[in-house]
């Protein structure tokens, strides 16, 4: 996303804080991709990806007076999201196998190929490779090498230490490597 | 910075873009390292970015849509319907007419206690004796009648009920009465009726 992509998003945000509409209208128009392809890497599951999101920016409307003025609209966004999607993950986790509660990814992809029909192979390998890393990474890497933000403000939406932040990033590069080795990738 | 703590830092670097000039350095004079590095540039170019994974316009514009619509749902439902009375207002002419409201209430519950044990004792006076059973026992398990007090309800759940519905109307009652009328309607019920004529 752009400077002045940033800089409007900010301008939209201060006028939803204010309870205008139209401005939130935009804001979800602006920001809807950005959210569904995080909440799709996460669930690797195309119509709940979509479901989080949505109620993503219902309650962020919800929530808008607790909207820092001086923070990033998107990453505040960004923070619903995961809570979001991370509380769904941990729900399904303890539905499916009460006794298997850890860093497990919640859906396997091979149980779940719905999730991948229609997508490319490359999109396919990227989401079989989220399948390897437990949600809390996966976010970390989400966040920071498609989203490119800084490791203190993915401490800052995950509400995590910015060294553990740091180690879950170094351990999910590690995972990748591996699993690129395994792809045959280079 | 030794090899290990090099490659570290090309994972964190990982994404980022340029590398700081004392890895580059180091780099050049690494064949091992340049090697780890090359490995995940080659990992990165394979990723691709964000948008692969974004869903298209009219898809967008759909989800917007439904988010919107929840939305004017969520905020419709903050919009007092000016013809109900809202919980705040009722509340204060709760307040106002406490004691004469509690009494209604009271005197609503009483009046449906009442009629339930007349009709059941109408019932049981109106039904021969062995109306559709092969005996009368089941009512005699229901209803006593003893010299003392005829028909008095005996079976514990039909007691168990009477007394729920009389107390929750007596402590609830209010509240339930005044929640679904308009203040119009209130107003004229308070002009209009009174206690006795409710009995």
């Amino acid at each position: 996303m752009g400077r002045n992509d940033d800089e409007k998003i900010a301008g939209l945000a201060t006028l939803a804080k204010d309870g205008d509409r139209p401005a939130f209208s935009e804001l979800v128009r602006l920001l809807m991709k950005p959210i569904v392809a995080l909440t799709y890497r996460m669930t690797r599951d195309h119509d709940l990806a979509r479901d989080l999101a949505q109620e993503t920016f219902v309650t962020a409307w919800e929530k808008i007076g607790t909207f820092r003025g001086d923070a990033r609209f998107d990453s505040w966004l960004y923070r619903i999201a995961y809570n979001k999607t991370l509380n769904h993950l941990d729900r399904v986790r303890r539905e499916v196998s009460p006794d298997t509660i850890g860093d497990q990814p919640a859906v396997d992809v091979a149980s779940n190929p719905e999730a991948n029909l229609n997508r490319s192979d490359l999109q396919a390998d990227i989401l079989a490779f989220a399948a390897k890393l437990p949600p809390q990474q996966r976010v970390v890497f989400d966040l920071r090498f498609y989203k490119s933000m800084s490791f203190g403000e993915i401490a800052d939406v995950t509400e995590k230490a910015e060294g553990t932040v740091k180690t879950h990033y170094r351990q999910a590069v590690e995972k990748l490597r591996h699993f690129a080795r395994e792809r045959g990738w280079r | 910075m030794n090899c290990a703590r090099i490659q570290q830092e090309l994972m964190l670097l990982f994404g980022s873009g340029d590398l700081p000039e004392e890895i580059r350095l180091h780099l050049d004079s690494c064949p091992e390292c340049r090697d780890f590095a090359a490995e995940l540039e080659a990992v990165q170019k394979r990723l691709g970015d964000d948008e692969d994974f974004f869903p298209n316009d009219s898809e967008v514009e759909t989800l917007a849509i439904s988010v919107d619509a929840a939305i004017d749902e969520i905020e419709s439902r903050k919009v007092v319907p000016s013809k109900v009375v809202p919980s705040k207002i009722v509340s204060v002419a709760a307040s106002q007419n406490l004691f004469r409201t509690k009494y209604l209430a009271t005197a609503a519950a009483v009046v449906l206690a009442l009629g339930t044990y007349l009709v059941g004792q109408f019932s049981i006076d109106m039904a021969p004796p062995s109306a559709g059973y092969e005996d009368d026992s089941y009512f005699s398990t229901v209803w006593s009648e003893t010299d003392e007090e005829q028909y008095e309800p005996n079976d514990p759940a039909v007691r168990m009920l009477i007394s729920d519905y009389a107390e929750t109307a007596r402590l609830s009652g209010t509240d339930e009465l005044l929640s679904d009328i308009t203040e119009e309607e209130y107003d004229y019920m308070m002009k209009n009726f009174d206690i006795g004529d409710l009995l």
